[in-house]
């Protein structure tokens, strides 16, 4: 086991330098994941706008209408309200619609006044528009209504935020078989494949340039040591450092989620986390065979290797929202499979649990990595015998 | 000598393939990919488009189908309407054809989905309108009957309360903001080349550097020339990489691409003085330096919002003075506010804040990199 050890050396010799480089791309994904809300499922709820509410009127009539607004969305209160940090916050999904109440507001409503009372900010022809204007137009009619029908102000606004408060009865159906992931696992293993690919795949690439260096390679090739132990050898390093970052990485899992990974769903999770990590193994055993001892070349490719598969492949967004010519392209990449199981395992995202998806998701990601390591021999056959 | 130097130095910049690669095709690749995944989601879950719903039992709820008719007719429509059966509705539910079944054969009017959003709760607000139009119509029959008319009159009267305010002319697409950063990131790489300069001519830290050391062209003079050749080689890669962007993946940036080679000629500089500074200090080995380089870069461009597109509205809450500072936000800034407020104080402020970070650097890295003598090697 020569190799082998003279693998785990050089590994040990090169982690200083890693292990900077490896926890700086596992808390940016952290962080990432920690900041995603995808996952989970429940009971039907409204969707609630950010909310930034300028009252110029300052009468009990914006009170009301202020205190309705805030019964169904959420208000925000911006640290700073000059223009350029409202348009800021428009622009970046922080507040989602700027509602100006005009002054005199209370009298006009009083008056039975219906037109120009707000002004309002938004994204143009926005879904936020259109949703906050019609429960604002809402409002007012069933107020104007109230106040027509010759009823004084305080009753009429009190009746409109009890007309109001008998929303529609919804019925939330799910058509899958009630399986879920925790909201905060589905995050954490949505990212993982970037660590994975980028870390891993340019770990292993390092150790492998330095194992192929001159001097070492001439030394193993005197060695008694035929090809096939020779790259067996390199395989179980390999093993063991993608292994070692795989359980760290469970290790934050099982401390962010405790006992929900241990659920059938969790562990297939699980699963199919470990087998794409075997794809991302084998994916840098490929890179390192093709570039032998170019190490910025494996720098280059690893890095368009890795954000390409995860941006087509669906981790860093959700499939549902790439296109049809980018999702033919998507299907032959082994991120598009992992995600396919993972949402399924969730059954989120469009996709319902179905045991069968998992398992063929599973088994393509197997035929990747069997894929890349037969290549990976092959090359690395050829380029010795060359 | 000054002209042999740059000479030289620029052949050797077109066959150092990595800097090409980082310069010019790493950009390209990224905006591509960020083009193919992000240009439909803005038009697909912000921009409005009619929400389709079925309605069940719409023949027996005459007054819901006439106002689901007038909806219909108005030219504002808001939905896209099938009148089915239940187990057809349900059908077209499951497979995503609808957002949802509206049951109208019961006088409450109940609301079937399976997903929630903006465009399912629009559904809902319209059916909460209906209803509570006619609790109000049942409360005042029941309360003022004599005052029914008015009430009615006052129900169905268009009313426009909403005036749309002054936001912007520019793209209001948020995930333009990625191509900001790409461009900033792309400049920020620039610094590769300013630390590879320093390496190259430092003579504890290559063979190159050893040999320079002791030619006839002086230090300053090298220096100078190489960081010209470099400067040009990098801002045409970024120059390319932009037309890109603009001309092939046709990206409305909101920003004209005149502005945009304004913008890139002080930002290349900024990104180049940086990687200069860094490879001026001390005798750190280059791989050290090159990680630094490389953790600090892809750090700003980070809080700048390169992976996370709103970060930087988090650093602003928090911590605003970052942004004020941070090289990656302020280029990215800089695209962002012509887009949305045209040139004006902000913009101005940015590029001056960039150019005086420029002149820090690189004095810093002149000044750390002069006269460096050597007991040994």
């Amino acid at each position: 086991m020569e190799i082998f050890k003279v693998f785990m050396k050089i590994t040990k010799k090169l982690m200083k330098s890693f292990i900077v480089w490896i926890i700086m791309f596992v808390v940016l994904t952290l962080f990432i994941s920690n900041l995603d809300s995808s996952g989970g499922a429940g009971d039907y709820t409204d969707s609630k706008l950010n909310i930034v509410i300028f009252d110029n009127d300052c009468s009990p009539e914006s009170k009301a209408l202020y205190d309705y607004i805030g019964s169904r969305h959420k208000i925000k209160e911006l640290t700073k309200t000059d223009v350029e940090s409202v348009n800021d916050a428009l622009f970046y999904n922080i507040v989602n619609y700027v509602l100006t109440i005009k002054e005199g507001y209370g009298e006009m409503v009083r008056g039975g006044e219906t037109d120009g009372l707000f002004e309002y900010k938004t994204a143009p022809s926005s879904y936020y528009g259109e949703y906050m204007n019609m429960q604002l137009e809402q409002y007012i009619s069933s107020l104007s209504a109230y106040i027509a029908s010759g009823m004084d102000i305080a009753p009429a606004l009190e009746k409109t935020a009890d007309s109001l408060r008998e929303p529609t009865e919804v019925d939330k159906v799910s058509f899958d078989n009630d399986s879920r992931l925790g909201r905060h696992i589905y995050s954490i293993m949505r990212y993982m494949p970037y660590i994975f690919l980028t870390v891993s795949a340019a770990v292993i690439a390092r150790i492998i340039i330095t194992l192929n260096s001159d001097d070492i390679r001439k030394r193993t090739s005197c060695a008694p040591v035929s090809m096939m132990k020779y790259n067996l050898q390199v395989m179980l390093g390999a093993s063991v450092v993608c292994l070692s970052l795989w359980l760290f990485m469970m290790l934050y899992t099982v401390i962010c989620s405790g006992r929900e990974l241990f659920t059938n769903n969790g562990l297939f999770a699980v699963l199919n986390n470990f087998v794409f990590l075997i794809v991302a193994a084998s994916l840098g055993l490929f890179i390192s065979s093709l570039f032998g001892k170019d190490s910025e070349a494996i720098d280059m490719i690893n890095n368009i290797v890795s954000l390409g598969m995860c941006f087509l492949g669906g981790v860093f967004v959700p499939l549902q929202f790439l296109s049809g010519t980018v999702l033919i392209i998507s299907k032959f990449l082994p991120t598009y499979w992992y995600i396919r199981a993972l949402d399924s395992i969730a059954g989120i995202n469009g996709m319902t649990y179905d045991t069968s998806v998992i398992r063929i998701s599973i088994g393509i990601q197997f035929l990747f990595a069997a894929a890349l390591l037969a290549a990976s021999m092959a090359v690395s056959k050829f380029r010795r015998k060359a | 000598m000054f002209l042999h130097c740059f000479k030289y130095a620029f052949k050797m910049l077109l066959k150092t393939k990595v800097l090409v690669f980082w310069t010019m095709l790493f950009p390209i690749i990224l905006g591509t990919l960020f083009n193919a995944v992000f240009s439909n989601i803005y038009e697909s879950e912000t921009l409005f488009r009619e929400v389709p719903v079925a309605v069940v039992g719409a023949d027996d709820n005459s007054a819901f189908k006439a106002v689901l008719d007038e909806i219909e007719k108005d030219g504002t429509k808001l939905f896209t309407i099938s009148y089915t059966d239940e187990q057809e509705a349900l059908d077209m539910l499951r497979d995503g054809d609808i957002k949802g079944i509206i049951y109208s054969d019961d006088l409450a009017l109940e609301l079937t989905v399976n997903t929630t959003g903006v465009d399912v709760s629009i559904i809902k607000s319209f059916l909460d309108r209906y209803k509570s139009m006619a609790g109000v119509i049942s409360d005042v029959a029941v309360s003022s009957p004599e005052k029914l008319g008015d009430t009615i009159e006052s129900l169905e009267k268009q009313i426009a309360p909403l005036t749309a305010a002054e936001y912007t002319e520019g793209n209001t697409d948020p995930y333009v903001t990625y191509f900001y950063n790409l461009l900033a990131m792309t400049a920020l790489f620039a610094s590769l080349s300013g630390m590879y300069i320093c390496i190259v001519n430092q003579a504890n830290l290559s063979d190159s550097g050893a040999r320079l050391n002791i030619s006839t062209a002086g230090q300053r003079l090298r220096i100078t020339s190489w960081l010209i050749a470099f400067y040009i080689f990098q801002y045409i890669g970024i120059m390319i990489a932009s037309a890109y962007l603009y001309f092939v993946l046709k990206i409305d940036f909101g920003v004209s691409f005149g502005l945009t080679a304004l913008i890139n000629l002080l930002s290349v500089a900024c990104g180049l003085s940086l990687g200069f500074f860094i490879g001026a200090i001390g005798t750190i080995s280059e791989n050290t330096k090159r990680g630094i380089l490389l953790a600090v870069t892809l750090g700003l461009s980070f809080f700048s919002g390169l992976m996370i597109g709103g970060i930087s509205m988090l650093v602003e809450e928090y911590c605003p003075i970052f942004n004020r500072i941070n090289p990656a936000r302020l280029i990215a800034d800089c695209f962002y506010s012509v887009n949305i407020y045209g040139i004006g104080d902000r913009f101005e402020r940015n590029m001056i804040t960039i150019a005086v970070w420029t002149v820090l650097l690189m004095a810093g890295g002149l000044i750390l990199s002069h006269r460096k003598k050597y007991k040994s090697l």
